[in-house]
């Protein structure tokens, strides 16, 4: 489901737009502008506009890769990224048809704003320019996906930034979360009963014959695999030192440590949140300090400690210790970076306002010994070359367990591989996890491997994973004989019974409980609150605070997986909830009611609108 | 010869049908003109709005993350005067609206709600504006108008954050057993995976479940 956009932070959108390709493919598809992909039928189609079944894989592709997927769950992915695909449709052609707009200007503000197209805190047309060719992205086309997302994001803030919840409805709950009630427990639990069980062997016939398919054991495989990784290909790869030292020596601005500045300010604070006239003041305010330090070059850390509104540095006499370039705010940096050691500079304006500053130390930058970095950069050089051979090393592969389907050797021996054994495996449990991929088990339980036993072809079961494998031996499904599962039925079948048993005596307390009868056994007391529920079950506490309390004390009691509790309630205490934590509630519950309100929006767009869902891809399983 | 005297006949023909006609044939072309000119200068005009507002509009969205209220109300406030046509206006309304409330002026919350129901186009979106509003006259102590907003018809998606409010409102007027149908209802329509859900729960379990 889309969640309201509503993170601020700096992080937030250096995030989107590195996983924003991911996302954008992942969301539109490439075939969303250039058409053409008409070719098959569509997966999905909105009011009439079609999402390919192209974009639908590679959507798919991109969860799989996000999320550690289990084969069981593959189908719930696939409705989770037909959901997705649906969701941005609607959302965009509303948006589109509300006469919603995103400009150039929009789409350039927002790319300046992201640090990695930025060069010394500027936006950069050669950075970007670089990064769509490292993608083989044409600037046209992704100029369009930004001013897409962009759009998507405007309609979610749009419609979401106006969700409010009322100060009444957090107040009320507030106070029901922060209500304390005092309990004393008895605990009736099966294993008290458990003894007194007896189960007949009939009983136990019955239960077998009633639900066979549950005493079934699976298909099971046992198999060979090759597994082929550029890890695996780097412990082949050698490196001398000479070529080492060969890369240290072309590239020597990448073990360059960056020089380090010391400096001292003193700041007054003018941000943008105040008002023309305030900024004038702390401006003059600064000047005068400027002309006093000036003055006095020698009371600078007194002045610091003193004036600074910078409160961690003024401690310390205005000192901020050492620093590089990149860890100040360009303004600053630019200054700091200008001056000569002992002189006084100001006024510096900068976002958090204006800047006395004095520069104490220039640390140059050194270069790092070859000794120290050899190691590191060998192991590095030796995984480039393996990337590097990777594509190849993967054709081949392909090629060999494809052309010699009667065993792996060939391909283990070319390509220098461990063929290793797996243990027992069915499809719902697979061991080693690479052996998991939903795919992978489809060829592995097919009719060419299991009768044939012909190797399954290569298949990439994560990114840079691939693997053959072929079965060695084979279980088919079967019934498990009554004698291997009695033992197993009749502990299940004593346990049912004794909860059974538990129940009905705690009911039978419960019931003494009301009439008058003191129950006995009971715990300690126990306070506990919605906000702390202190281990009880859930169904406990609901049943604990759902009780009418008129009068105390009071008796309630509720089934659990292990028999029955009965709670007497001894007193009721409303705590008092204080408004920091009412403004705390109603900031979580406007997020909710935001998201409640974009999923109902996004619901009622959906009942209108025509979709179409090819079913071949909710269920189709290998692709 | 003759023919030339047959062309002139034409000539002189067309020139006195020119004559009778011609005024009519030249202002209907200046009509045509005219309105294909205005229909051109209209969507040009709609175009501009629309793509001003847009920028007005990410301005104030970025101005209420600085939490600098002053531009969100000044920002906001220019697109409901100057760009009341486009689809920014509520929506403006609704972040101009939040910042008050959370301020406290219940009144230019209340006022700017109002506006943006008014201006809200399709019925999603006006469904949600009551709704909005509805909460903020739970807040003014004004049940009945904020019963009589989540009374009104709306889409079937928003049943359950309408039933929600509605309990909120009942329970504050008293009626206990009408708050306990209205959660009850909120809980049957809502969404299996809702984060509130647990906390209507909550409130429905204090009335007794």
């Amino acid at each position: 489901m889309l969640e309201t956009i509503r993170s601020h932070a700096q992080g937030w959108i250096a995030k989107i737009i590195l996983g924003f390709i991911a996302l954008t493919f992942a969301v539109w598809g490439v075939n969303w502008y250039f058409e053409g992909g008409g070719q098959t039928a569509p997966a999905i189609t909105v009011n009439g506009e079609v999402v390919t079944q192209q974009e639908f894989s590679d959507a798919l592709k991109q969860l799989r890769e996000a999320t550690d997927v289990d084969p069981e769950a593959d189908k719930a992915l696939r409705e989770r990224v037909v959901e997705q695909l649906v969701n941005t449709r609607l959302l965009t052609s509303a948006a589109l048809r509300a006469g919603m707009q995103v400009t150039d200007a929009q789409v350039s503000a927002f790319l300046a704003g992201i640090e990695i197209f930025q060069e010394n805190g500027q936006f950069s047309q050669q950075r970007l320019d670089a990064w769509l060719r490292s993608r083989g992205l044409s600037p046209a086309y992704f100029m369009q996906m930004v001013r897409q997302d962009l759009l998507l994001r405007q309609v979610q803030t749009a419609y979401g930034e106006g969700a409010i919840v009322t100060q009444v409805s957090a107040a009320r709950l507030g106070g029901l979360l922060a209500q304390t009630r005092e309990v004393q427990e008895r605990i009736f639990d099966l294993n008290q009963y458990i003894n007194s069980v007896r189960i007949d062997d009939q009983a136990i016939e019955a239960e077998y014959n009633a639900h066979r398919q549950d005493y079934m054991t699976p298909a099971q495989v046992r198999v060979q695999y090759l597994m082929l990784t550029p890890d695996v290909l780097a412990e082949q790869v050698k490196v001398d030192e000479a070529a080492a030292r060969q890369y240290y020596e072309a590239n020597p601005a990448r073990f360059q440590e960056p020089e380090q500045r010391r400096a001292s300010h003193i700041l007054i604070k003018a941000d943008a949140s105040m008002d023309a006239q305030a900024r004038q003041a702390a401006r003059a305010r600064a000047e005068q300090l400027l002309q006093e330090v000036r003055a006095n070059p020698g009371r600078f850390a007194a002045l610091a400690k003193q004036h600074s509104q910078d409160p961690v540095s003024a401690e310390r006499g205005g000192d901020l210790g050492a620093f590089t370039r990149e860890m100040m705010v360009k303004p600053f940096a630019d200054a700091v970076f200008g001056m000569q050691p002992g002189e006084i500079r100001g006024l510096v304006e900068t976002e958090f306002g204006y800047h006395i500053i004095r520069l104490d130390a220039i640390i140059p930058g050194s270069q790092l010994g070859f000794a120290v970095v050899k190691d590191e950069l060998i192991t590095e050089l030796r995984q480039q070359e393996a990337q590097r051979r990777f594509a190849d090393a993967a054709d081949r592969f392909s090629n060999l367990v494809y052309e010699h389907p009667e065993s792996l050797e060939a391909a283990a021996k070319e390509l220098h591989l461990n063929i290793q054994e797996s243990g027992w495996i069915s499809r719902k449990e697979a061991q080693p996890r690479v052996l998991g991929n939903p795919k992978l088990l489809d060829a592995l339980f097919s009719p060419d491997a299991i009768e044939k036993r012909h190797n399954t072809e290569a298949i990439e079961v994560a990114p840079n994973v691939l693997v053959a494998a072929r079965v060695i031996e084979h279980r088919p499904e079967g019934q498990r004989p009554l004698a291997e599962v009695a033992g197993e039925i009749r502990l299940k079948l004593a346990a049912k019974a004794a909860r059974e048993q538990a129940i009905a005596a705690g009911q039978a307390a419960l019931k003494a409980a009301e009439a008058g009868a003191e129950p006995d056994r009971l715990s300690a007391p126990i306070s506990l609150s919605r906000m702390q529920p202190i281990n009880l079950p859930p169904e406990a506490v609901k049943a604990i605070f759902k009780a009418k309390v008129d009068k105390t004390p009071t008796y309630v009691g509720v089934e659990t997986h292990e028999g029955y509790r009965l709670y007497r309630i001894n007193r009721v205490t409303q705590q008092a909830v204080s408004p920091e934590q009412v403004g705390l509630i109603r900031r979580d519950l406007q997020r909710m009611v935001a998201q409640e309100e974009m999923r109902a929006y996004l619901e009622d767009l959906r009942s209108k609108a025509e979709i179409k869902i090819n079913k071949k891809v909710t269920e189709q399983k290998a692709d | 010869m003759a023919l030339d005297l047959e062309e002139q006949e034409k000539l002189e023909e067309l020139k006195a049908w020119w004559k009778q006609n011609g005024k009519w044939v030249i202002s209907a072309l200046v009509v045509f003109l005219l309105a294909v000119a205005g229909w051109r200068g209209w969507q040009t005009w709609t175009q501009r709005q629309a793509v001003e507002a847009s920028q007005l509009f990410d301005r104030a969205v970025q101005a209420a993350m600085l939490n600098d209220t002053k531009a969100v109300k000044d920002i906001t406030g220019q697109i409901m005067e100057n760009y009341p046509r486009t689809a920014y206006a509520t929506p403006a309304a609704w972040l101009a609206g939040r910042v008050n409330f959370e301020a406290g002026d219940l009144k230019s919350a209340q006022a700017q709600y109002r506006y943006a129901l008014e201006r809200a186009r399709d019925a999603s979106v006006r469904d949600l504006a009551r709704l909005r509003l509805a909460a903020i006259l739970l807040d003014s102590k004004d049940y009945a108008g904020a019963l009589a907003l989540l009374n009104e018809t709306h889409g079937p998606a928003y049943k359950a954050l309408y039933a929600n409010l509605k309990g909120d409102v009942l329970i504050e007027q008293g009626k206990l057993q009408e708050a306990r149908a209205a959660y009850q209802e909120a809980l049957k329509a809502m969404d299996a995976n809702s984060a509130l859900k647990p906390l209507v729960e909550i409130k429905l379990d204090a009335l007794g479940g």
